[in-house]
């Protein structure tokens, strides 16, 4: 694991609205990102999670306090840091490939080595046979490899997914977050994860910053061995999701969050459910 | 039980028709020809516009007219369209002028009309250029307006510049909304081409129609007034069917 890559320093996003009361969906953060680690920010919705992604993105400055990736402060979106939203982005009137594209040729790659690389990303994301496509024919778990593929095709340093995977099905979801994990494991990008799920956060993160609201605040940072071989059966995993459970009471208290954002963690996975078939 | 549904699908729109015919048939027994002809008076005065050949010669020229103004009026709508949507400071500047002249009919440009272009072909192409111009316009400029935010964050994360944000953006972001313009500007392009063909012109439907009336050949003023029904409704469905591909490979369901 390598230095640190992305610095938060005391952050704060405050918002004035119409009727003059203050919103401040982030409250002096300061947090730090090692090179190449997975961290994951989980927290029940409306903790300021997007924001801080789209401040270390470079879609949003903060009010008052710095970001700064490799040394150099953060102030517009780059395309070594590609950001992966839940609703993919994709444009409908361009094929997979075309989509796929679409980053090399706003960085006037020459074509015939962009459809080389093209190929090869979908290839990686296993789509190599839905390339001539449109995105409306394609299921959402689709849709967002074919995002996932262009992405990594222009090699970039530094993934943010917000919420990535919480449009799909459990199942779809599983899978998309082992190839998440393989993908990690030969690429070696550092990663931001949005989540709101326990387990997600459990099965992916090195590192997971619970977030807490009012104000948006990181209440916990949970520091796990970086490790991507535990399956969802393990015992590891049964783990490092009852310290992430437990991080997530401690930070609510016992009456926040809702229960539907917050699982027991004895619960068995779906897919496990899914192999007991 | 879906034979009688395909039956009565067919069956109703046709029998509307007929008791139409059969209605107006019937009331024509009590009028003079001259003032409200039959149905078969019409078939007959439309036949003989077709025995003459003028007929196609006046369709002919109408559609020509009507492709001149209609393809003006898109030439310069939609470049116009993308600039004020595009660039802001230009939208906001024209958006009071626009909407200030939008409202006026095309027909209230009438005594302009005639002042600047005289009688003819120039009067009648800037009638269906002004019927024309407006809807193209305005769903050109929120058709750029209306670009997915999430389409434009993407194309700023990948580094893209203005151009070609432009051009692979919001160019084929807005594109189905200038479909919908062009084709209800389609629409009301062609109900003002008759309009804009009695303005002194010596050919057309328009003038058609007027020449029927200084002969009071109702015949032919209403043979006149389907034929510009039927001819519209077949453009409507081509610009429908056109709109249909341009849908389904934009996704849009
Ligand atoms: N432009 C804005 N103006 C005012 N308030 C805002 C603005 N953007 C965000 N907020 C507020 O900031 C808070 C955090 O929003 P944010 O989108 O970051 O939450 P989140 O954790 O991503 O939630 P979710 O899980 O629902 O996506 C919310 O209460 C929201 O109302
Ligand atoms: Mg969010």
């Amino acid at each position: 694991m390598g230095g640190i890559k992305i610095r938060v320093d005391d952050v704060t996003v405050r918002y004035v609205d119409a009727a003059g009361h203050a919103h401040v969906p982030l409250d002096r953060v300061s947090l730090n990102i090692r090179a190449g680690e997975f961290l994951c920010l989980l927290g029940p919705s409306g903790c300021g999670k997007t924001t801080l992604l789209n401040l270390l993105a470079g879609f949003l400055r903060p009010t008052s306090g710095s970001v700064s990736i490799d040394g150099a402060e953060v102030t517009r979106p780059d395309p070594r840091h590609v950001t992966l939203f839940q609703e993919y982005g994709l444009y409908p009137w361009r094929t997979v490939l075309g989509n796929v594209l679409f980053g090399l040729q706003a960085q006037r790659v020459e074509r015939a080595e962009g459809e080389r690389r093209a190929r090869a990303a979908l290839d990686l994301v296993g789509l190599g046979d839905a390339a001539r496509r449109f995105p409306h024919q394609l299921s959402g778990g689709m849709k967002q490899r074919v995002a996932l593929a262009r992405a990594l095709v222009v090699e970039p340093d530094v993934l943010f997914m917000d919420e990535p995977f919480g449009a799909l099905d459990t199942f779809t979801r599983g899978r998309l977050q082992d190839e998440l994990r393989r993908i990690r494991r030969d690429r070696k990008p550092t990663i931001v994860f949005v989540t709101h799920d326990i387990d997600e956060a459990a099965y992916l993160g090195d590192r997971v910053a619970v977030m807490a609201t009012h104000p948006g605040r990181i209440a916990a940072l949970l520091d796990f061995p970086a490790d991507t071989q535990f399956s969802r059966e393990s015992a590891r995993f049964q783990e490092r999701r009852a310290k992430v459970y437990a991080a997530v009471r401690e930070a609510f208290g016992e009456d926040e969050p809702t229960e539907d954002e917050i699982e027991p963690p004895v619960a068995e996975s779906p897919l496990q459910e899914l192999a007991a078939l | 039980m879906t034979l009688p549904l395909r039956w009565g699908r067919r069956l109703l729109p046709v029998s509307a028709v007929l008791a139409f015919l059969g209605l107006w048939q019937w009331s024509a027994g009590h009028y003079p020809p001259d003032q409200l002809p039959s149905p078969l008076d019409v078939a007959a005065g439309f036949r003989e516009l077709t025995e003459s050949g003028a007929l196609f010669e006046h369709i002919r020229i109408s559609l020509l007219r009507f492709a001149t103004a209609y393809g003006l009026a898109a030439a310069v709508a939609i470049p116009l369209g993308l600039l004020l949507g595009g660039y802001a400071p230009a939208g906001r500047a024209c958006d009071p002028l626009l909407q200030l002249l939008r409202p006026i009919s095309p027909i209230a440009w009438f005594p302009l009309a005639v002042l600047w272009f005289g009688i003819g072909n120039p009067p009648a192409i800037f009638i269906i250029f002004l019927a024309a111009f407006f809807p193209i316009l305005l769903a050109t400029i929120s058709g750029v307006r209306d670009v997915e935010p999430l389409h434009l964050k993407v194309a700023s994360n990948f580094g893209a510049g203005r151009v070609f944000t432009f051009v692979a953006v919001v160019l084929p972001a807005a594109f189905p909304h200038v479909m919908v313009g062009l084709h209800i500007a389609l629409g009301t392009a062609w109900i003002h081409l008759v309009a804009g063909e009695m303005l002194g012109a010596q050919s057309g439907l328009g003038y058609l129609i007027v020449d029927a009336r200084n002969f009071l050949r109702t015949d032919l003023i209403i043979a006149g007034m389907l034929l510009v029904g039927a001819l519209g409704l077949a453009i409507n469905g081509a610009m429908r069917r056109a709109e249909g591909v341009v849908r389904r490979r934009w996704g849009a369901v």
